[in-house]
C-alpha cells in the first residue's frame, strides 16, 4: 500500500534527522531569542518534511494536512514570540537570554 | 454520514468547548464596546458563566462514548471529568483575576484564559496526534501571552523562557508524532495499538519523542527546569491554572495513549522511562521544595511530585490505578487552587502575596485563612484526614498491586520529606515573629476569594468523604 | 450485663455519645466562652463525667465475647472496600477510655481551682476537653487510620495546652519541639500504615490482625519499627524523650492529664494494640524491649539529677513508661498496660500534689527552695507520701503488683538483662523519688534563703524554668475557687493509688486476668528459675537499698542540720569528681548513686542539648542542603535549562533506540 518515492524513504528520514538536530543545537547555542525561535521553526519544519514524506509514502493526505497544521502554529508561534521578545526588550533592555536572569533558585 | 462533518453529533461533541469560544469573544467584544464600564467584574463575570455553560454541557456528555470528527475527539466518562477539571482551574483562576487583574487588560486577559481552556478540553478529548497538538499548542500559546501580561520584568522572563523551552519540547513532540505518522499510517490514536507495531523502530522512537513532549507539559524531572521560573515570574492567577489545567490536560493525553494506543504487551517497556523520571520527580521535586522561600516557587516544586504520584497510580495500566489517579488528581485540583486562593486573599495592591515572609504571623491577622492554608497544606503532604492522605493510600494500594511497589516506596520517601516543606509555610504562619511589618496593610479580603477559598475547602473535605473514582472511564477509545 | 443498650444488630450507638460528649463540650466552651466564664470549668468536668458514666454502663458490653469478636462495635463510615471506620470497645480500649475519662474528670475538676482566675480560663477547658476527645478518638478507633486522626489530634491539643502560655517564650519553645518530635513519630505511623495498607488492602485492625502470619519476615519488622517510631515519639522514649521534660512549661494539670496519664501512654496503647504482629516478630519485640528497658534506666538516672519537682516527675514518667514499653515490648502485655492503669493514678496524684505544692508557694518549683513543707502543707504531704510509696513498688501499693508483673514477665519471656535493668531502675526510682520527698517536706523551710546560698546561680543551667507558672499572680489579689476544689480530686485518686494493684492479685484467677481473657495473644513463657515471689522480695530489696540511701544522704539528722550548704555544694559541684565532703556516704554510692548522678548530669546538660537534638537539627540542615542544590542547578540560564531538557531528552532517545532496535 505505499507508494512510489522518487527518493527512497530512509533518506527523508535522515535529512529531516539532521534538521532536527541543527534546530536542537540552535537552541542550546546561540543568545538571541529571535534565532532561537528559527532553530525551533527549524525543528517543526523537520517534522514537516517527515510528514510530508510519510504522507506520500503510504498514500494518507492526513500528512499533509497536519504540515499545514503546524505551518499555521508556527506563524501563530512567531508572532506571540516577536511580541514578547519586545516585551521583555522594553523591561530589561536586552534580548540577550543569557542577561535575562532574574528569575533563578 | 461521513461527509457531514459538522453533523449534530460532532457539534455536541465540542459544545463545551464552543461555549468557551463564544464566551471569550463576548467578552472581547464587551471589552471593545463599554472600556470603561466593563470592570474587573464585568469581564470575569462572563468569563464565570461561559465556564459554567460548558461545565454543564460536559457533565451532559457524561458516559456516551462517541468518536467525532472522524475519530478526533472522542466523549466519555473520562473526557467529561478532565474537561471538568479544566472548568474548575478556569473558575477558580477566574476569580482570582476578579482580585488581582489588571482593569486596563482584564479582557484580553479572560479572553486568552478562556482560548487556553479550549485547547486543554480539546486536548481532554483528543483521539488522534492532530487534535492533541492543536489543543497543546492552543493551551501553550494562551499561557505564554498571560505569562507576560503584567507590566514586571519577571512575567516578562516568565514568558521568554516558557516560550522557548516548551515550544523546543514541541518540536520534540512534534517530531515523535511524525515519526509515529510514518509507523502507522494513520494520525488516529487508536491506530497505533496494532500489534505489528511493536517490531518498527520507528513506533518506538516516535513514541519516545511524543513522551518526551508530554513528561515537559506535565513538568517532569529533568524536564522539569521551566516550571520554578515560569511559576514565580507568571501572575499568580495563571500560575494557579497551569499548576492544574496544563497538568490536567497533558494527563489526560498521557492517559489516553497509555492505555488505548500502544500495541499489546508493549507498555511495560514503552513506559518505563516515563516511570523512571515520575520517581526521581517524586524525590527532587520534593527536594527542591525545602530551600524555597516563594510560596509560587514552592508549590511548582510540589507540582513536580504530585504529578509523580498520579502517574505512579497509573504506573500498572489497570483500570482500578486510572480511577485512584482521578481521584488523586480532582483532589490535588481542590488543594492547590486553594493554596493559591489563601495566596490571593493576602496579596497587596501592588504585591503579590507569594513571598513567605508575608505568611508571618498569618494566624493572628487572619486566623481563619491561616486554618485553610494549613488544611490545604497538609493535605497536599498527604496528612490524614485529608482526601491527600487517602489518595496517597489509595496509590500505594494499587501500585503494590500492579508490580511497581518500588515507585510507592518512592512516594512515601518523598512524602516525608515534603512535610518537612510544607510545615515551613504552616511554622511561617503560626510562629509568633517580628515578620509583621514585612505586609504594610492588608486589604480588605475581595469576596470572590473568599469564596475560593471555602469552595476549595469544600471540594477538599467532600473529597475526603466522597471517593470520587468514577467507574465508567473506560473505553478511552472507540 | 448492661445488654439491653446494645443495638439488635450487634451496633452500639452509646459509643458515638460517649466518644463525642467532650467534643461538644469544647466546642461549646470555645464558642460560648465569654459568656460561660467560670462555669465553663463545670460544665467541661460534666461533659467528661458524663463520659465516664457512659464508659462504666459499657463495661459489659466491652468485655463480652460474642461469636468470638471481643467487645462491642459501632460502625461509622463505609468508604471504599477495606476502608471502613468505626468505633471499636473492647477490654483494651476499655481500660483506657476508663483512665481517659475518669482521671480526665478528675483533673478537670482540679483544674477549675488550679486555673481559677487565668484571662483564657474558657479556652484552657475547650483545649482540654479538645484533647478528652482526641484520645478518645485513638483508643475507640477500630482501624489503623481513625488512630492516626486521634494521634495527629493528640499531638494538637497537647501542642496547644504545652504553649497555653504562650507569653512565655520557654513554653512556646517547649511546645514547639514537642510538636516537631510527634511529627516524626506520625510519619513513622504512616510509613507503617501504608505498608498494612499495600498488603492487604484494608485498613481495619481485624483484617490486618488476621494476616499477621502472611506477611514477609522484614514487611513486618518494618511494620512494627515504622509503628514503633510512633510509640517512642509519643511515650517518649530513647532517643525522642527530649521532649517531655520541656512540655512541664505547661499548667500543672495539663502535666498530670497529658503529660503523664494519658497521651504518653499512647505509644504503650498502641503496641498493645498490635499485639498479634509484635507476637509473631522476636526481633520487633527485642528492639522494643530493649528501649524500653534502656528507657526506663535512663529516666530514672536522669531523675536523680534534677531539682525542679516537675522535671523530676516527668523524668520518672519517662522511666516508668520504659517499663510499660519494656513489659509490652517484650510480650507481656497483661503485665505492661497494668502498670499503665496503676501508673494513671499515682502519677496523675504527684502531679496534683506537687501543683498545690507549686499553687501555694506562688509558683516556685524548685525543691532546694522548698523543706520543711510537712508542717505547712500536711494534706500536700500526705498525698505525695502515698504517691511517693506507690511509685517506689512499695508491698500493698498499687505499683508494687504492676512492676513486678513486668520485670517476672521479662523472665518469662527470656530476657534476663531486662530482668536486671527493670531491677536496677526500680531500687534508682526508690532513690529519686524519695530523694524529692526528703528534700520537699523534711527540715526547715528555704524559701527565704538566698537562692546562691542554695547553689542557685544560673537557673537556665540547671535545668529550671527562669519563671514559673505565672497563672495566679497574688495570692490575696482576687478570689479564690475553694480549696476543696483541688483537695478533693486527688483525695479520690488516693484510693485507686493504693488499691487498683489488688485487683492483678492472684496471676491468672486475677480480676485482671478475667477482664482481658482473650484479648491478647497468649504466648509460649518458659518457666524461670526465680519464682514470683523471689522476684518480688528481690525488687522490694532493691527497694529499700534505694531508699536507705536516699534517707542517709537527704533526711538524716546530719543532712538535714546544714542542709542549705549541703545543697549548695552538691548542685555547684555535681558535675565534679571530687568535690565531695561526704566521704562517708560517697564511698557508700560511689559505685550506683554518684556515676548515676554524674551520668544523669552528662545526658541531662550535654547530650540532650546538643547530642540529640542537634543530630535532629543536623538532619534538618542535610535536608535543607540537599534542597540548595537544587536551587544551585536552577540557575535562571534559560540556555541552562535547555541543556537540560536536551541531557533527559538524550537519555530517552537512546532507551528507545536499544528499545527499538532489539
Amino acid at each position: 500500500m505505499t507508494g512510489a518515492l522518487p527518493v527512497a524513504l530512509g533518506n527523508y528520514v535522515a535529512l529531516a534527522s539532521v534538521m532536527f538536530f541543527i534546530g536542537v543545537v540552535g537552541v542550546l547555542v546561540r543568545r538571541n531569542p529571535l534565532v532561537m525561535l528559527m532553530s525551533i521553526e527549524l525543528m517543526f519544519n523537520a517534522a514537516n518534511v517527515l510528514f510530508m514524506a510519510f504522507a506520500r509514502a503510504w498514500l494518507q493526505n492526513a500528512g499533509q494536512i497536519f504540515a499545514f497544521l503546524v505551518i499555521t502554529v508556527a506563524a501563530a508561534e512567531a508572532a506571540i514570540g516577536l511580541a514578547i521578545v519586545v516585551a521583555v526588550f522594553r523591561s530589561a533592555a536586552t534580548v540577550d537570554v543569557d542577561e535575562v536572569r532574574s528569575l533563578h533558585g | 454520514m461521513i461527509l457531514n462533518p459538522f453533523g449534530t453529533a460532532d457539534w455536541m461533541a465540542i459544545a463545551p468547548i464552543v461555549a468557551l469560544a463564544i464566551a471569550s469573544l463576548l467578552v472581547l467584544l464587551a471589552d471593545l464596546v463599554a472600556r470603561p464600564a466593563i470592570s474587573r467584574y464585568g469581564a470575569v463575570a462572563i468569563g464565570l458563566l461561559g465556564t459554567a455553560a460548558a461545565a454543564v454541557l460536559a457533565a451532559m456528555q457524561y458516559g456516551h462514548v462517541y468518536a467525532a470528527f472522524f475519530g478526533g475527539f472522542v466523549t466519555g466518562g473520562f473526557t467529561t471529568v478532565f474537561e471538568e477539571i479544566v472548568a474548575i482551574a478556569l473558575a477558580g483562576s477566574l476569580a482570582l483575576y476578579a482580585t488581582l487583574g489588571d482593569p486596563k487588560r482584564i479582557g484580553g486577559t479572560v479572553a486568552l484564559m478562556l482560548w487556553g481552556s479550549c485547547g486543554a478540553m480539546l486536548m481532554a478529548g483528543a483521539a488522534n496526534l492532530m487534535t492533541i497538538f492543536l489543543g497543546l499548542e492552543l493551551l501553550s500559546l494562551a499561557l505564554y501571552c498571560l505569562c507576560g501580561m503584567v507590566d514586571r520584568r519577571g512575567a516578562r522572563e516568565s514568558a521568554l523562557k516558557y516560550l522557548i523551552l516548551s515550544s523546543t519540547a514541541s518540536g520534540f513532540l512534534l517530531f515523535g508524532m511524525a515519526l509515529l505518522f510514518g509507523a502507522s499510517g494513520s494520525v488516529l490514536l487508536a491506530d497505533l495499538a496494532r500489534p505489528q507495531l511493536a517490531a518498527n523502530p520507528l513506533f518506538w522512537m516516535g513514541s519516545g519523542l511524543f513522551l518526551i513532549g508530554l513528561a515537559f507539559k506535565m513538568s517532569l524531572v529533568p524536564f522539569h527546569a521551566w516550571a520554578p521560573d515560569v511559576y514565580e515570574g507568571a501572575p499568580l492567577p495563571v500560575t494557579a491554572y497551569m499548576s492544574v489545567a496544563t497538568k490536567a490536560a497533558t494527563l489526560a493525553v498521557f492517559a489516553r495513549v497509555l492505555y488505548a494506543a500502544l500495541p499489546a504487551g508493549t507498555a511495560s517497556h514503552v513506559m518505563l522511562p516515563v516511570w523512571i523520571v515520575a520517581g526521581i520527580s517524586m524525590i527532587a521535586g520534593n527536594v527542591g521544595m525545602l530551600a524555597q522561600h516563594d510560596l509560587k516557587r514552592l508549590l511548582a516544586y510540589s507540582g513536580i511530585a504530585q504529578v509523580g504520584y498520579i502517574l505512579t497510580a497509573m504506573a500498572g495500566g489497570s483500570a482500578l490505578g486510572l480511577r485512584y489517579a482521578i481521584y488523586y488528581l480532582v483532589a490535588y485540583t481542590f488543594m492547590n487552587l486553594g493554596a493559591f486562593a489563601v495566596a490571593t486573599a493576602i496579596s497587596g495592591e501592588h504585591e503579590e502575596g507569594a513571598r513567605l515572609v508575608s505568611y508571618a504571623g498569618l494566624a493572628r491577622r487572619r486566623p481563619w485563612l491561616a486554618a485553610a492554608m494549613t488544611f490545604f497544606m497538609l493535605a497536599l503532604a498527604g496528612m490524614p484526614p485529608t482526601a491527600g492522605f487517602l489518595g496517597k493510600i489509595l496509590i500505594l494500594a494499587t501500585s503494590a498491586d500492579s508490580g511497581y511497589a518500588w515507585l510507592g516506596g518512592l512516594l512515601v520517601a518523598g512524602t516525608a520529606i515534603s512535610l518537612y516543606a510544607y510545615a515551613k509555610v504552616v511554622r511561617a504562619m503560626y510562629l509568633p515573629q517580628s515578620g509583621d511589618h514585612h505586609v504594610a496593610d492588608l486589604r480588605p479580603i475581595a469576596p470572590l476569594a473568599w469564596i475560593s477559598v471555602t469552595l476549595c475547602l469544600i471540594g477538599v473535605i467532600a473529597m475526603t468523604f466522597y471517593p470520587l473514582t468514577p467507574s465508567n472511564v473506560l473505553p478511552l477509545l472507540r | 450485663m448492661i445488654h439491653h443498650v446494645m443495638g439488635n444488630d450487634g451496633t452500639y450507638p452509646l459509643l458515638i455519645a460517649l466518644w463525642l460528649l467532650p467534643l461538644l463540650g469544647a466546642i461549646l466552651c470555645w464558642g460560648f466562652g465569654p459568656w460561660l466564664k467560670a462555669r465553663a470549668g463545670w460544665l467541661a468536668s460534666a461533659l467528661v463525667g458524663a463520659s465516664f458514666v457512659l464508659a462504666v454502663l459499657s463495661w459489659g458490653a466491652g468485655t463480652q465475647s460474642v461469636g468470638g469478636t471481643l467487645g462491642a462495635h459501632q460502625s461509622l463510615l463505609s468508604w471504599i472496600p477495606g476502608f471502613d471506620f468505626g468505633l471499636l470497645l473492647d477490654p483494651l480500649a476499655l481500660l483506657w477510655v476508663f483512665v481517659i475519662t475518669g482521671v480526665g474528670a478528675l483533673i478537670h475538676l482540679y483544674s477549675i481551682g488550679y486555673m481559677d482566675g487565668d484571662a483564657a480560663f474558657a479556652r484552657f477547658f475547650a483545649y482540654m476537653n479538645f484533647f478528652v476527645f482526641a484520645m478518645l478518638t485513638l483508643v475507640l478507633s477500630d482501624n489503623f487510620v481513625g488512630l492516626l486522626i486521634g494521634w495527629g489530634l493528640v499531638g494538637l491539643a497537647s501542642y496547644f495546652l504545652i504553649g497555653f502560655w504562650f507569653f512565655k517564650p520557654s513554653a512556646v519553645a517547649a511546645a514547639r519541639k514537642a510538636f516537631v518530635l510527634n511529627v516524626v513519630g506520625d510519619v513513622g505511623i504512616m510509613f507503617a500504615i501504608f505498608l498494612i495498607v499495600a498488603n492487604v488492602h484494608s485498613i481495619g485492625f481485624g483484617d490486618a490482625f488476621a494476616a499477621a502470619g502472611s506477611y514477609a519476615t522484614p514487611t513486618l519488622f518494618l511494620i512494627c519499627l515504622g509503628l514503633f517510631v510512633g510509640a517512642a515519639a509519643k511515650s517518649a522514649q530513647v532517643p525522642l524523650h527530649t521532649w517531655l521534660p520541656d512540655a512541664m512549661e505547661g499548667p500543672t494539670p495539663v502535666s498530670a492529664l497529658i503529660h503523664a496519664a494519658t497521651m504518653v501512654t499512647a505509644g504503650v496503647y498502641l503496641i498493645a494494640r498490635c499485639a498479634p504482629l509484635w507476637s509473631v516478630n522476636a526481633d520487633a519485640q527485642m528492639l522494643v524491649g530493649t528501649i524500653g528497658g534502656l528507657t526506663a534506666l535512663l529516666g530514672a538516672i536522669l531523675g536523680c539529677a534534677q531539682w525542679d519537682i516537675k522535671r523530676i516527675l516527668a523524668y520518672s514518667t519517662m522511666s516508668q513508661i520504659g517499663y510499660m514499653i519494656m513489659g509490652v515490648g517484650v510480650g507481656a502485655y497483661e503485665g505492661g498496660v497494668a502498670h499503665f492503669f496503676t501508673h494513671a493514678f499515682f502519677k496523675a496524684q504527684l502531679f496534683l500534689g506537687s501543683g498545690l505544692i507549686i499553687h501555694a508557694l506562688a509558683n516556685e518549683q524548685d525543691i532546694r527552695r522548698m523543706g520543711g513543707l510537712a508542717k505547712k502543707l500536711p494534706y500536700a504531704f500526705v498525698v505525695m507520701l502515698v504517691g511517693v510509696l506507690a511509685i517506689c513498688g512499695t508491698p500493698g501499693f498499687s505499683a508494687f503488683f504492676s512492676k513486678d508483673m513486668i520485670i517476672y514477665g521479662t523472665l518469662q519471656h527470656g530476657h534476663p538483662w531486662l530482668y536486671a535493668v527493670g531491677i536496677l531502675t526500680a531500687g534508682l526510682t526508690a532513690y529519686y523519688m524519695l530523694r524529692l520527698l526528703f528534700v520537699t517536706f523534711l527540715g526547715s523551710y528555704r524559701g527565704a534563703v538566698d537562692p546562691s546560698d542554695l547553689g542557685i546561680r544560673h537557673p537556665e543551667l540547671a535545668g529550671l524554668p527562669s519563671d514559673g507558672d505565672p497563672a495566679p499572680q497574688d495570692a490575696t489579689a482576687h478570689h479564690h475557687a475553694p480549696a476543696w476544689i483541688m483537695n478533693l480530686p486527688v483525695g479520690i485518686l488516693i484510693v485507686p493509688s493504693i488499691f487498683a494493684g489488688w485487683l492483678m492479685f492472684g496471676g491468672a484467677n486475677s480480676p485482671w486476668a478475667h477482664f482481658f481473657a482473650g484479648q491478647f495473644p497468649v504466648p509460649n513463657v518458659v518457666v524461670p528459675p526465680i519464682s514470683e515471689g523471689a522476684t518480688s522480695a528481690i525488687v522490694f530489696a532493691c527497694v529499700l537499698v534505694g531508699a536507705a540511701v536516699a534517707a542517709a544522704r537527704y533526711a538524716s539528722k546530719g543532712a538535714l542540720a546544714d542542709a542549705v550548704a549541703r545543697l549548695r555544694s552538691e548542685s555547684v559541684r555535681m558535675p565534679a569528681l571530687l568535690s565531695n565532703r561526704f566521704y562517708f556516704d560517697a564511698a557508700i554510692d560511689a559505685l550506683c548513686v554518684r556515676s548515676a548522678q554524674l551520668a544523669g548530669t552528662f545526658f541531662g546538660r550535654v547530650a540532650d542539648p546538643h547530642v540529640i537534638d542537634g543530630t535532629v537539627r543536623e538532619a534538618a540542615i542535610s535536608a535543607r542542603w540537599m534542597g540548595t542544590l537544587m536551587r544551585s542547578l536552577q540557575t535562571g540560564l534559560l540556555r541552562a535549562y535547555a541543556l537540560i531538557l536536551v541531557f533527559g531528552a538524550a537519555c530517552f532517545i537512546v532507551y528507545y533506540a536499544l528499545a527499538g532496535g532489539r
